[in-house]
């Protein structure tokens, strides 16, 4: 009875205190909602006129990211991941970079091993069948090796900070690109030197990971500028099934140049980088990789042509611990292409161009894996034309052919034809057929493995290249205010996959191209600009793959030999801008589950705190896999470790 | 108390912190109005533009000074908002969207947004008009631009192209050469970039020389201090 008041009175003052509350709330949303109204009323133009040139040129903007001309438009399947995307994604390598494509398919096996793929064959090293139909290119220098086909991921370290875009082009790009752009080409293409100017450190440290970057850039005279940048890091070993250390952490440095040097209708390049790395291995002495290569351009332009010169030699080596039979190979890569755009009248535009690469390797051979020869020249030659013509003001076609000589297989000509339908200023329709293959390697044709003295598998001098006839087709939209969104559809048939196939005698086995089959599916992705200050970005790509033996084969190692590969992966990126200092960044990843050898679906999450603390500072933390300690990209079974997660403070300055 | 309004209590209690988490968070813009959309920047450029270039007397069409704009509704929104009671070459100026090459005529500027090189191909064979050519593309000063807009670590810069400039009959100021990020080809000529900035306007001697007079006279100053 005496509580009753006691309460009444507590309750009223908590509801007048309530009714305070929500009535200051409401006025303040009310405040803060007619700021927000009036802030987006008047423009801030007023003030902007008021500015000098030099302060204008000081201003941070908000932007929507886009693409240069001609990927917006291309007809193909094309994700750009742009400077800003991988600066806010928390990434500090470039396969950890390439995560942000969805068209792309990322996948960590070790501390230093990636496998990247697009549209599925993404290898079953178990069966020796590597991710090796994707092509990828860092400023125009191929990095897919000629041994065995694919991406050595631990010998392609860029500068983030000097990377401009990076172009993942899902689909065949055989045409331009050549051989081994059957599922995909990667284009990392890094700034010009006049475009990072000044001084630039970067240092970050974690559980994983501890990386230091510098670089400076000047100029001489207007025409020459120039940037040298050194980077060094070590990764951590990951962690194998029963628990213990992988023993595969790494440390790698790293240096290079680059300069450019223009005229009204001349530029030239000149660049170049050196690497060495030394790679723990389990149980065993470590390993070692090293590299260097430079790479030289011109081009010289009027409105109507362009011409190109591009050489580079590539010298990359990899050793395996001593005690492991210290096997390796040296490769020397020779490059020289032309390539000529013309702006022929105002309907059509003719790119051609050709030329010739050798490979040098020698292959230190061991006991039980060698090659037959283990040193040889390998000259590729080519030659492409391409014309794209205006059937329409809106309507364009695209076709041309590349005939590609290889040192296995002779002359192939890799086709392609496209078109492109602009509906509208805002929305494209495309569709294209091209046929690409990957073109046969030492690894196919002179391979000789023995266990103990009995050689059980050999190479097969008539292996023919993998082929694909690919149809793909797919629509763009770009409203004008908030959202940009691509769709694209494929139906790939592949033929003359590889196989293992018996001998007369049953043994030794050897390569046969007894495999066929179709792969289907769909990828898209969005970008969404909800309110000036948060974009979402989804995406997502989905496959099926139905592959089969050609008749008389033997069947050995299934079909799952050919892939391992998920039905879906999606992944959604949120970009925050909170106040003017402050940004919140996070992609969440979903990849399903591998068939065979089996490995369950995983969720993950890479994501970035930063604060710009000055002008010239930005600090920041950086999460990649946050979710869980620990998580499987790839089947124990294959080689596949535990993947820790990695936190890191990170500190960027320029100055 | 009655459940069901202490339900109502509670959500409306969890209302009130939402709408407050989202008042904060759509007051972000409000402390984000440091940063301003890259179209009223490029806008404001514009302006500034046509106030460190000086063009041809016969140039003048009438008492306007145009602006077109191709491909870039955003823009030419911001420019029309800012522009009124401004001039530019002593003129009023006028912003004239346009889609096709031959609409270009009369204008002394022409702002091409990204993604229009069709465009640019199509207007180079008139080029020697005194228009003076902005693009926004990533070639933008092969396909014809005098300057271009480049977008570096989230600020919008520009590029020079001193022969295109020259095409157009225009003189560009040394104080907009100064702040580009990179200036291309052309007879340089008594405005051209020549550091250090202070060095005294001689007329026509080229910066060479006027850079070797001021090494030359270096020695006087320290006699002199």
């Amino acid at each position: 009875m005496a509580r009753r008041p006691m309460t009444r009175a507590g309750f009223g003052a908590r509801g007048a205190m309530q009714l305070l509350g929500r009535k200051l709330i409401m006025s303040t949303c009310c405040a803060l909602l007619a700021s927000v109204a009036e802030a987006q009323g008047t423009s801030p133009s007023d003030d902007l006129s008021r500015l000098s040139l030099q302060e204008l040129s000081n201003l941070e903007v908000t932007s929507v990211s886009k693409a240069p001309e001609g990927l917006q438009r291309a007809p193909a399947s094309i994700y750009v991941i742009t400077h800003e995307d991988i600066m806010r994604s928390g990434a500090t390598s470039l396969m950890e970079a390439l995560r942000l494509a969805p068209n792309l398919l990322v996948t960590q096996v070790s501390a230093a091993g990636y496998t990247i793929s697009a549209r599925g064959f993404g290898g079953n090293p178990q069966a020796q069948n590597f991710s090796n139909k994707l092509l990828m290119l860092i400023d125009g220098r191929s990095v897919y090796t000629p041994l065995y086909s694919g991406i050595y991921s631990d010998a392609q370290d860029v500068l983030l900070e000097d990377v401009d875009r990076i172009e993942v082009i899902s689909g065949p790009g055989a045409t331009l690109w050549g051989a081994n752009a059957m599922n995909g080409v990667v284009n990392v293409i890094t700034r010009p030197s006049y475009l990072t100017q000044g001084s630039f450190v970067d240092a970050s440290a974690g559980n994983q990971e501890q990386n230091l970057n510098v670089r400076y850039g000047g100029r001489s005279g207007g025409d020459l500028s120039y940037r040298a940048y050194g980077l060094g890091f070590h990764r951590a070993a990951e962690v194998l099934p029963d628990g213990g250390s992988a023993q595969d952490g790494w440390t790698k440095a790293q240096g290079g140049f680059r300069s450019d040097w223009s005229t009204d209708q001349n530029s030239a390049t000149l660049q170049g980088d050196l690497y060495r790395a030394a790679e723990q291995e389990f149980m065993s002495t470590d390993g070692s990789i090293a590299g260097a290569n430079v790479l030289s351009r011109y081009q010289h332009h009027t409105a109507h042509s362009e011409f190109q010169v591009q050489g580079y030699f590539d010298q990359t080596q990899r050793f395996g611990p001593e005690s492991g039979g210290g096997g390796g190979f040296v490769l020397h890569t020779y490059d020289l292409h032309i390539q000529q755009s013309i702006e022929a009248g105002a309907y059509q535009r003719i790119v051609w161009g050709g030329g010739e690469r050798l490979n040098r390797y020698a292959i230190t051979n061991q006991m039980e894996l060698l090659f037959e020869p283990e040193r040889r020249n390998l000259t590729l030659g080519d030659a492409f034309v391409q014309d794209t013509v205006s059937l329409a003001p809106t309507l364009n076609l695209t076709a041309g052919v590349k005939m590609e000589d290889d040192p296995y297989s002779g002359w192939t000509p890799l086709p392609d034809g496209r078109l492109s339908w602009q509906l509208s200023a805002h929305a494209a329709l495309w569709a294209a057929a091209s046929k690409a293959i990957r073109s046969p390697t030492p690894f196919d044709d002179d391979v000789i493995e023995k266990g103990g003295t009995t050689v059980f598998l050999t190479g097969n001098r008539l292996f023919r290249p993998e082929e694909v006839t690919a149809y793909e087709t797919g629509t763009r939209l770009d409203l004008p205010s908030a959202l940009s969104a691509s769709l694209a559809v494929f139906y790939n048939n592949y033929d003359d996959l590889r196989t293992i196939e018996p001998s007369a005698g049953g043994l030794p086995l050897f390569w046969g191209n007894l495999m066929k089959g179709d792969t289907y599916g769909a990828e898209g992705w969005a970008n969404w600009q909800i309110v000036d200050w948060w974009r979402l970005s989804p995406g997502i790509t989905v496959l099926r793959e139905q592959l089969r033996f050609k008749p008389g084969a033997s069947g050995i190692l299934g079909i799952a030999q050919a892939a391992d590969d998920p039905s879906s992966h999606a992944d959604l990126t949120s970009s925050m801008q909170l106040g003017r200092a402050v940004t919140l960044d996070a992609t969440l990843r979903y990849v399903g589950a591998l068939p065979d050898p089996a490995l369950p679906h995983y969720v993950e999450l890479n994501g970035r705190i930063g604060w710009q603390a000055a002008d010239s500072v930005d600090l920041s933390i950086n999460a990649l896999n946050l979710l869980h300690a620990r998580h499987y990209e790839f089947a124990p079974s294959q080689g596949g470790e535990a993947i820790v997660r990695s936190v890191m403070a990170e500190a960027r300055w320029r100055f | 108390m009655n459940p069901s309004r202490q339900f109502l209590h509670c959500w409306s209690a969890s209302f009130g912190g939402f709408a407050l988490l989202l008042t904060v968070l759509l007051a972000f813009p409000v402390s984000a109005q440091e940063t301003h959309t890259e179209e009223a920047v490029k806008a404001a450029y514009l302006y500034r533009f046509g106030t460190y270039v000086d063009w041809p007397k016969e140039s003048a069409s009438g008492d306007l000074f145009v602006i077109a704009v191709v491909g870039a509704p955003g823009v030419a929104r911001e420019l029309r908002h800012m522009l009124p009671g401004r001039l530019i070459n002593n003129q009023p100026v006028q912003v004239r969207e346009v889609t096709r090459a031959q609409e270009v005529a009369g204008a002394q500027m022409l702002y091409v947004g990204a993604n229009n090189a069709d465009f640019l191909r199509a207007l180079s064979p008139a080029g020697n008009a005194a228009t003076l050519i902005v693009t926004d593309e990533e070639r933008g000063l092969d396909l014809g631009g005098a300057l271009n807009f480049v977008t570096v670590d989230k600020r919008v810069r520009f590029e020079v192209s001193l022969t295109a400039a020259e095409r157009a009959r225009v003189k560009i100021s040394a104080d907009l050469l100064s702040v580009a990020i990179r200036v291309r080809g052309g007879r340089r000529q008594t405005n051209e970039i020549c550091v250090p900035f202070s060095l005294p306007d001689e007329g026509d001697t080229p910066c060479g020389i006027r850079q070797a007079r001021l090494m030359r006279r270096q020695p006087e100053i320290r006699v002199a201090t």
